[in-house]
This record gives C-alpha cells, structure tokens and sequence, in this order.
C-alpha cells in the first residue's frame, strides 16, 4: 500500500541525510533519514515494515511541520 | 550517574569515545569531563569551510574535526573544559533547561552571573561562556557543551571564523555570538580545580560512580577515531553540497568533491584536502 510519511513534529527541521535510498527496504523502528531541529540532531524513524519510494525533501532543505518527507510501500 | 575520567587531549578519541557510549546499551547516565589540544570542531551538517578558516587551522596545528551532533563551530583548546552527559530520553523534544540548568546553578554557585541564552548557550552579562548541542538515539540523549574558562578568544576568533559571505550553502549555519573567558569571573582558578567544582556540581545528590576507561573502551575508541574521525572521508566527505564564489571563480563541491569549476574545469571530480591542497583559493 502506497503512503506518503509525514513530519510529525511541531517545529520546523532540516532534513540533513537521507539514510535510505528509492528501491531500499526497512524494518520498524528502523531510521530512515537524519534531521537536525534546535541543534539536535535526530532521526525519523519507519512505525512499520516497508520500501523507500521517492525521498521527497532534498538533503540540506527545511522540513516544515505536516510536510510529506517520502513515499512509501508500507507493508502494514 | 557514572563519571568516566579520561585525560587524553586527542580531540578525535574524545569524539568517538561519545559516539560508542551514546550507543551503548544502558540506562545510566555518564558524565565526562574532558579537554583537547587546539582543535576546530564543527556540527554534524555544517559546511566547514564557511565556518572555519580551515587552511589556517592547518598551519597553525589546530586540529580540524567534525562531530556528531548539531550545531555550530567551536575552538577548543586547553583552556577550555568540555562537559558531556548521556542519559535516557523520553522523545519530549530538546531538553536543552534540563542539561543546561546544573551547569547554570554550578557556575552562580561559583560566583559566575550565568544565564541560559538563546537555545543552547550559556551567557555571563550577554557574552558567550558554553555553547551546546545534543545528538539522541533511540531512547538515549547525549548533550555536550564547551565551557570558555582561559581559552585563546583570539585564536577562536580567527579560526572559527569561515569566509561565510563567499559560501552558499544548505548546510546548517552557525550564529556567532561574542564570547568571554570565565576567568573574568574565576581569577586565579586553575583548570584542575574549575574541573573539580564542575564535577562536584554536576554530580550534586546523585549517587555517583567514578572509574577511568578500560582498556578495551579506549582500544574501542581509539579504533573508531582512527577510521572514522580523523578520516578525510568523516570530515570533509560529509560538507554537504555548496558553491563558492571568489572573483570570477565559481566552485561547486559536493561531499568534499568539486562538480563544477568554471575557472578550471580539468580540475572537476578532484577532491578537497586541506591536508594536500590544489590552491588555496579553492578553501
């Protein structure tokens, strides 16, 4: 099932790395990209099983609250 | 709370050292308090050379690193005292007034008029004493911070100062601020004894446990320091994506490779080492 993953959080980020390439596969819990928020570096986590579509935010552009950061096949 | 002692002044063992113990499976908190030779060390997603005067570093034997997590360049050198805590994270966001607050009280304690500043500093009467930043994986965070105590400002100030007007670049920036030694407000303390009153605060009413590295732990570090830290591939290969602009030269490097240069196009797919430059005006 095609989803798009959201950025959840309520401040804006950048999104510094992506850690998955289009056409990778996943675990939960697995971390798909870096961000870096108030000097905080994190990272976005997969809440299911699936396969990277297209990375929809470029490394190094912000990453505003609610935006779609990639496209998915969840296997949920 | 752990305290590990550890008196190496290799800036890059020091960064690994964090690196393994922010991965390591407890639930313990750690505190290090540590100090490095001259280096220049900049955030996880930074371009270094708009934040660093890179080439001088290397001619002056600064140490030019880049470490793991978020935010700005600082300058250490021996005048300086990092602090570094590890502890469990509950996923609520910065946590910045939780770290920053015990070195806050610790340094007033000490007679230092210490406030927290914009989201991560510390500040005596407005300038900078610590800056900090953070790195959280999984369920642990791990915040460090510098602490200026008799730091060379002129030094700082030259070398952790890139050309940033010739850069264009998505990497994160820096936000200089002005900076003071709290030996204005400590004379005459020595390093050993502002260590041992940060240590003192830090572990404030909490049950503490004191041991040096073993030496596993410091064959582990060293080994991670060796093939990742002081590595061109680490600090360099991981500048993201920026063009610079000087005179009629437009450079394009992304990941420490040049992609376009219209002043010398031969010189495209070369990379940058400041350690083995093409020309200066390329850094």
């Amino acid at each position: 099932m095609k989803k798009m993953l959201k950025y959840a959080s309520e401040k804006p980020a950048v999104l510094c790395a992506w850690l998955k390439e289009p056409g990778d596969p996943y675990r939960k819990g697995e971390a798909l990209c870096e961000i870096e928020c108030d000097k905080v570096v994190r990272q976005l986590t997969a809440e299911e099983d699936g396969v990277l579509g297209a990375q929809l935010v470029e490394e190094g552009d912000s990453l505003a609250p609610g935006a779609d950061f990639a496209e998915v096949t969840a296997e949920g | 709370m752990l305290y590990l002692s550890c008196d190496t002044l290799d800036p890059y063992f020091h960064l690994a050292l964090e690196e393994l113990l922010l991965a390591a499976e407890t639930k313990e908190e750690i505190l290090l308090l540590w100090r490095s030779r001259s280096a220049v060390i900049c955030g996880r997603y930074q371009n270094i050379y708009a934040e660093a005067d890179v080439l001088a570093a290397k001619a002056a034997g600064v140490d030019v690193a880049r470490r793991l997590t978020g935010g700005g360049t600082v300058y250490h050198d021996e005048g300086n005292l990092n602090y570094t805590i590890l502890a469990n994270y509950d996923g609520s966001g910065s946590q910045y007034e939780r770290f920053l607050m015990p070195v806050v009280r610790t340094l007033r304690q000490l007679g230092v008029p210490a406030e927290t500043g914009r989201i991560c500093d510390i500040t005596a009467d407005g300038k900078k004493i610590s800056g900090s930043a953070q790195k959280v994986s999984g369920s642990r965070i791990l915040h460090h911070g510098t602490l200026l105590l008799h730091a060379d400002l002129n030094a700082l100030r030259r070398i952790a100062n890139g050309a940033r007007e010739e850069y264009r670049s998505k990497g994160v920036a820096s936000s200089p601020w002005p900076v003071t030694n709290l030996c204005d407000y400590l004379p005459g303390m020595t390093m050993e004894d502002f260590r041992r009153a940060m240590l003192t605060g830090l572990t404030a009413g909490k049950d503490v446990t004191t041991r040096s590295l073993t030496a596993e732990e410091q064959q582990a570090a060293q080994a991670l320091a060796n093939t990742k830290y002081r590595t061109w591939g680490w600090i360099y290969g991981k500048n993201p994506e920026y063009t610079l602009t000087r005179g009629d030269m437009t450079l394009t490097a992304k990941h420490g490779v040049i992609t376009e240069l219209n002043t010398a196009p031969g010189l495209i797919g070369c990379r940058l080492d400041p350690d083995a430059p093409i020309d200066a005006k390329y850094f």
